[in-house]
């Protein structure tokens, strides 16, 4: 018996000094495939949009810091700018039920003509199974993939880690920083940054 | 000294401000931010010529909130001060006690307080500081509060100070405020500790000889994307030959450059805590 329970501890100890290989999809790989929800209630996968450029933006409405983008007409500008040129733009809601963030269809549909945002689609997520997949953190998170899918960005939206909007002039904007330099067929300069926000709203 | 949370608000709301007579003379005015307040404090009555104090921000918090440490972790952000000082009065580095490890979700860890937490800040007066004279000092506190959800606020506090010659007098009804204050602090490493760490692509190593036996510790990085904040720690105890540890760290999957130095703040279980800065060494090179 006691042989047993030291084995039993040694092997615990052994899995214990092994670090969690729980890790996300980084850049320079392949970007997880997913099936979503649209708020339109199309299922879209992300496979469908290969040959494009794709931006997934990780959203929560009561989040000061997504309200800074949206409120300044931000987050919308960039969806339009984005979009014009032919790049998918998602925006992806992981706020468990019962959580700051969460929608439902109809309340993310009112939200999107009420801001006069632009994203192709709105992705519920409610089960938090897309944001865990790409390891999202923050609202807003930003990731941008290549039409090749693979993830060339994943990071903050901007330099300026505040929730006051009158930090967005002056900013260096990384979404259009990246997807103007790889439209362009360049090298992207910043492909990793620390995202900022509040955190996700996962389920417990 | 505390302030009932309900007829505070309701004064601040009016945009009256209040003030709170210290013993002493010295006026301190406490300032409303979501589900707390912060009060600007002075370790000292007076200021002298040449002399230095030591300020203290003092935010108290309501019960399930808190603020974040100057790394903030995965979410968040560190309280941002903006000093009004008058001629003759400068500040130095802000002083961060040990924070606590705050995890939101799986994947999402946090650094932060909860309760009352006082920043300490050093206080230089010149020697050309006119004495007889009072010096106000302000400071505009922009602070991210979070529970489950986060709010943000900005306070604006401030404190007068007289200016006599002469060494300054330590606010007797603070001194233990201060103490407390500093005892929260990280220490430096104990002279006879030997630190040393190593990475792989994945890990970095903390390897340590303390002499003696010390209980478990927890890593706090100083700077993001040194380590994977979520990630298990995964700490090691050494009693062969000389007493040890041995704590292995998850390097940040953003961080693709090699880490030059690991810098942070190792907190024991027994509650000593020590800031430590680190050269790392790649394993297969050193």
């Amino acid at each position: 018996m006691k042989r047993i329970t030291a084995w039993l501890v040694m092997a615990l100890l052994v899995a214990l000094a092994v670090p969690s290989t729980l890790r996300a999809a980084g850049v320079g790989e392949p970007a997880p495939d997913f099936t979503g929800t649209t708020s339109n209630g199309q299922t879209i996968k992300l496979s469908d949009f290969r040959g494009k450029f794709v931006v997934l933006e990780w959203h929560n409405n009561g989040c000061p810091y997504v309200r800074k983008h949206y409120n300044s007409g931000n987050m919308q500008r960039l969806q339009k700018q984005w979009t014009a040129r032919g790049v998918v733009w998602l925006t992806i809601i992981s706020s468990a039920p019962g959580k700051q963030g969460y929608v439902t269809a109809e309340q993310q549909n009112e939200y999107v003509a009420r801001m006069n945002a632009a994203p192709t689609a709105s992705i519920l997520d409610p089960t938090g199974t897309i944001g865990r997949l790409y390891d999202a953190k923050t609202s807003p998170q930003m990731v941008i993939i290549d039409p090749n899918g693979v993830i060339i960005y994943d990071g903050a939206i901007d330099d300026r880690p505040t929730a006051n909007p009158a930090d967005i002039e002056g900013a260096t904007n990384y979404v259009s920083l990246v997807l103007e330099e790889a439209l362009a067929g360049k090298p992207v300069s910043v492909s990793s940054t620390k995202p900022y926000g509040c955190s996700i709203k996962y389920p417990d | 000294m505390f302030v009932g949370g309900l007829r505070f608000r309701f004064l601040s709301a009016l945009g009256l401000g209040l003030f709170l007579l210290l013993p002493g003379g010295v006026r301190a005015d406490s300032a409303a931010i979501p589900h707390g307040t912060v009060t600007l404090l002075a370790e000292h009555r007076s200021l002298s010529p040449g002399q230095q104090t030591t300020l203290a921000l003092r935010f108290q918090l309501e019960e399930g909130w808190h603020i974040y440490w100057q790394n903030p972790g995965d979410s968040g952000q560190p309280p941002r001060v903006r000093w009004q000082l008058p001629p003759g009065l400068t500040v130095g580095e802000m002083q961060w006690p040990v924070p606590q490890r705050i995890q939101t979700a799986a994947n999402i860890v946090d650094y932060g307080y909860h309760g009352t937490v006082l920043l300490l800040v050093p206080l230089h007066a010149t020697s050309d500081l006119t004495v007889r004279s009072t010096a106000r000092m302000g400071a505009e506190v922009n602070v991210v509060v979070c529970r489950e959800v986060c709010l943000t606020g900005k306070a604006q506090v401030s404190l007068a100070l007289p200016v006599r010659a002469g060494s300054p007098e330590v606010n007797p009804s603070l001194r233990d405020v201060f103490e407390r204050a500093r005892r929260a602090m990280p220490q430096p490493v104990p002279a006879g500790w030997r630190l040393r760490a190593t990475q792989s692509r994945e890990t970095v190593v903390l390897h340590g000889e303390t002499g003696e036996p010390i209980p478990r510790g927890f890593f706090f990085p100083w700077e993001e994307l040194q380590i994977e904040n979520a990630s298990s720690q995964n700490w090691e105890s050494l009693s062969t030959r000389s007493p040890g540890f041995r704590l292995v760290l998850r390097k940040s999957s953003r961080s693709r450059a090699p880490l030059e130095r690991l810098r942070g703040v190792l907190a024991l279980e027994n509650g000593r805590a020590y800031l430590l800065e680190v050269l790392v060494a790649t394993e297969g090179v050193n």
